[in-house]
């Protein structure tokens, strides 16, 4: 894993509340990374610590495995959670201004601009004024600013929030085309099912400190429970190999005896003439890991 | 510096197409005029009404003192001087100017009427525009009345009297008294002064000009620093109320956006500058040729207009980094635009004693250095050390400003909420270190 950006015991205070508090993590290149937290974790103090905007009391923030300084703001990409455009400029030149500000020449500036907003279906509005949009274009305006001055990495602080399902699909498509092109994403959210469709890896914070840090699939695995969720009808009869069973929606949740496999529950069940149209391996989600880890975290806190 | 300029450039661009600065650049020369308009048009009604200024003056010699002999001699005694506060002005006007109230102290006539009765009746008659009487008991009751026409505004109250005057006195003196002596007395003294300045070498005097240029340059300064600096602390307010400002410091540091819009501000405000002097200065002076700009007298109320205008400008923006929106950001301000008038308010004793402890000392304080400095500029001759101290403070108050300014405008665009208590903004100016 080569670290695109590396964070070293980074603590940062303000006045009485300790905001960070010696976080490490690293954000490999070229992944989809998510940073997850409740609110008032610490996340956009994270970012924007990661964006130079504010300097870490302590710790070290280095990019390409060399300390962070503002010359590298050309290079990180950042849309803050909390938007606001210049509304009365027009798209064409707001795209070009945010661009430019990036170090990227005019005229390629213009291109760039011509050339996203094309990407999302919004080429006819390059000449209208910010206002004259509605919210859901504004707000795809918003993300089109951030990939306008290509950059190498990009920090999406709730990216998705205020999208109707088709501006969504065409956002993430986007996400997606830029990954491809070996883009690093940096994404904050609290919608859980987005980070388990898009991220590869993800740190989750809670109350300035890191309490999860590892591949999405990984933490998805080690909080997955050790059930199988079957979709049959009826579930009865004594089965040596199953601990218990819950009922869950239209089928049973089974939690297997400690050192029994899932093979040889199915097996079991088989055998016992049990019909069953279908089976999985029970799922955490994602959401119920977050509540989970924080509550634990809290508990440690209160003690 | 690359990134500054990118800044400045869209701040200007910005700036110069909001409607109210188009308004205001385009406006002031505008409403000047009509003022100019008003002035003008009020002087040729004046002199409408005064064609009867053109007609005769009664006399009503009861108590019998006037010595008609005398007239001719009285009346030209009392044309007027050339006055000294014109003898700047180009000659061409200066001669129209004389030469006009020369020709209406020439054009005094007066007629004599033997009884009340008849110059009552002139009068009523507008033969003559007022009638003086010189009653039976003048000696003792030293009253002499006159009747005439209008009152109000603009109405000419006495005219011919300093004549009148002058012929009582004259007519009295006459053969009472020694001739040469009795002109001196009904002729009042003339002054003739000459100015000795602290280095005791005779001053050659104020021109107006020396005045004029600096005393401009004061007014368009406050109206820049009122308005353009105004316009900074709004764009910096705007910015941060819809958030835009969080995209600006992740592509710029702080200190470059500080700095990028002040500059583009500035520009902004000598292209205003431009405009009024195109519209409105250029045409004054090519109507008056003789009008000569001191140029080092202009160019150090130039530098002081810049080094003011960018001081003002970094503390607007940093003002508005403070406040949640504009209305907050602009109770901040306030505190910066009263010490910018602060010096126009002792303008009366600067004026006296450019040179004095109060215009010194006013010169050395940063926030009143450019209005003082341009004030003394053009009330005296001010030493040359003088100017370069005040300039150097307010140069190095300038750049400590700007890093003031920028660590406030780090710390201030990302905060919300309440508005910061003055001890707050103390501390967070110590943790941006």
């Amino acid at each position: 894993m080569i670290s695109k950006i590396t964070l070293q015991d980074v603590t940062k205070q303000f006045d009485s509340k300790l905001a960070v508090d010696r976080v490490s993590f690293q954000v490999p290149g070229g992944a989809v990374f998510g940073l997850l937290g409740p609110n008032g974790a610490g996340k956009t103090t994270l970012i924007r610590m990661l964006m130079d905007i504010l300097r870490p009391d302590s710790g070290s923030i280095l990019y390409d495995g060399s300390r962070l300084t503002s010359a590298h703001k050309d290079r990180i990409a950042y849309l803050p959670e909390e938007r606001g455009l210049y509304r009365k400029e027009t798209v064409r030149d707001l795209l070009e201004y945010f661009a430019v500000l990036k170090g990227v020449s005019r005229q390629q500036a213009r291109a760039r601009a011509l050339e996203y907003l094309a990407k999302l279906d919004m080429s006819d509005t390059a000449g209208r004024k910010v206002e004259e949009l509605s919210k859901g274009n504004q707000q795809k305006i918003q993300i089109a600013a951030t990939f306008v001055s290509d950059p190498e990495v990009i920090i999406l602080d709730e990216p998705f929030s205020g999208l109707d399902p088709l501006n969504l699909r065409l956002v993430k498509r986007l996400l997606a085309e830029e990954k491809k092109r070996g883009k690093t994403i940096l994404l904050s959210t609290h919608q859980m099912n987005q980070v388990e469709e898009l991220c590869d890896r993800l740190v989750m914070v809670n109350r300035g400190r890191k309490v999860l840090d590892g591949p999405v699939a990984e933490i998805m695995e080690r909080y997955a429970e050790p059930a199988l969720v079957l979709e049959c009808a009826a579930l009865d009869g004594d089965i040596p190999e199953i601990e218990r069973a819950e009922r869950q929606g239209n089928g049973w949740k089974v939690y297997p005896r400690p050192g029994v496999s899932p093979a040889a529950v199915l097996r079991a069940l088989l055998e016992k003439g049990v019909e069953i149209d279908g089976f999985q391996r029970a799922s955490t989600p994602l959401e119920e890991i977050f509540v989970k880890v924080v509550e634990a975290g809290e508990g440690v806190a209160h003690e | 510096m690359n990134k500054i300029l990118i800044v400045a450039r869209r701040e200007y661009l910005a700036t110069v197409r909001r409607k109210s600065f188009i308004i205001l650049t385009l406006g002031m020369p505008v409403f000047f005029l009509i003022i100019a308009g008003i002035t003008a048009g009020s002087a040729i009604l004046a002199s409408r009404r005064g064609q009867d200024t053109g007609k005769p003056i009664g006399i009503l010699d009861e108590a019998g003192i006037l010595d008609v002999n005398l007239l001719e001699a009285v009346k030209t005694s009392a044309l007027p001087q050339k006055p000294r506060a014109l003898e700047d002005l180009p000659n061409m006007l200066q001669e129209m100017a004389w030469q006009e109230s020369l020709k209406r102290a020439k054009a005094l006539e007066f007629r004599l009427y033997p009884t009340r009765g008849q110059a009552q009746a002139a009068f009523e008659r507008k033969d003559i525009r007022a009638y003086y009487a010189v009653p039976q008991d003048y000696l003792e009751s030293g009253k002499i009345e006159l009747t005439a026409r209008g009152s109000g505004f603009m109405a000419e109250e006495r005219p011919g009297w300093t004549v009148v005057n002058r012929w009582v006195q004259a007519s009295l003196l006459k053969g009472r008294v020694e001739e040469g002596l009795a002109e001196r007395l009904w002729k009042p003294p003339s002054l003739a002064s000459s100015l000795f300045d602290e280095k005791g070498a005779g001053s050659k005097g104020r021109r107006l000009t020396d005045f004029l240029v600096p005393y401009l340059f004061m007014i368009l300064f406050l109206i820049a620093v009122l308005g353009s600096a105004g316009y900074l602390l709004q764009g910096v307010a705007e910015e941060k109320e819809n958030r835009v400002i969080e995209i600006l410091v992740s592509s710029v540091t702080p200190n470059e956006l500080l700095a990028g819009k002040v500059l583009g501000l500035g520009a902004a405000g000598l292209t205003q500058l431009l405009v009024w002097v195109v519209i409105g200065v250029l045409p004054s002076v090519a109507t008056m040729p003789a009008l000569d700009l001191r140029w080092s007298q202009a160019g150090v109320a130039l530098l002081f207009f810049l080094l003011g205008f960018f001081l003002f400008g970094t503390l607007m923006a940093g003002s508005g980094a403070l406040g949640n929106n504009y209305r907050e950001s602009q109770q901040l301000s306030i505190i910066w635009t009263i010490s910018a008038i602060v010096p126009t308010f002792m303008l009366t004793a600067i004026l006296q004693q450019p040179n004095g402890a109060l215009a010194r000392v006013l010169s050395y304080i940063p926030l009143t250095a450019p209005v003082t400095m341009m004030i003394r500029n053009g009330a005296g001759e001010v030493p040359a050390w003088d100017i370069a101290l005040s300039a150097a403070i307010l140069g190095a108050s300038l750049v400590l400003f700007i890093r003031l300014g920028g660590k406030l405008f780090r710390l201030g665009i990302l905060m919300y909420g309440k508005k910061p208590s003055l001890p707050e903004i103390v501390r967070w100016l110590r943790q941006a270190g």
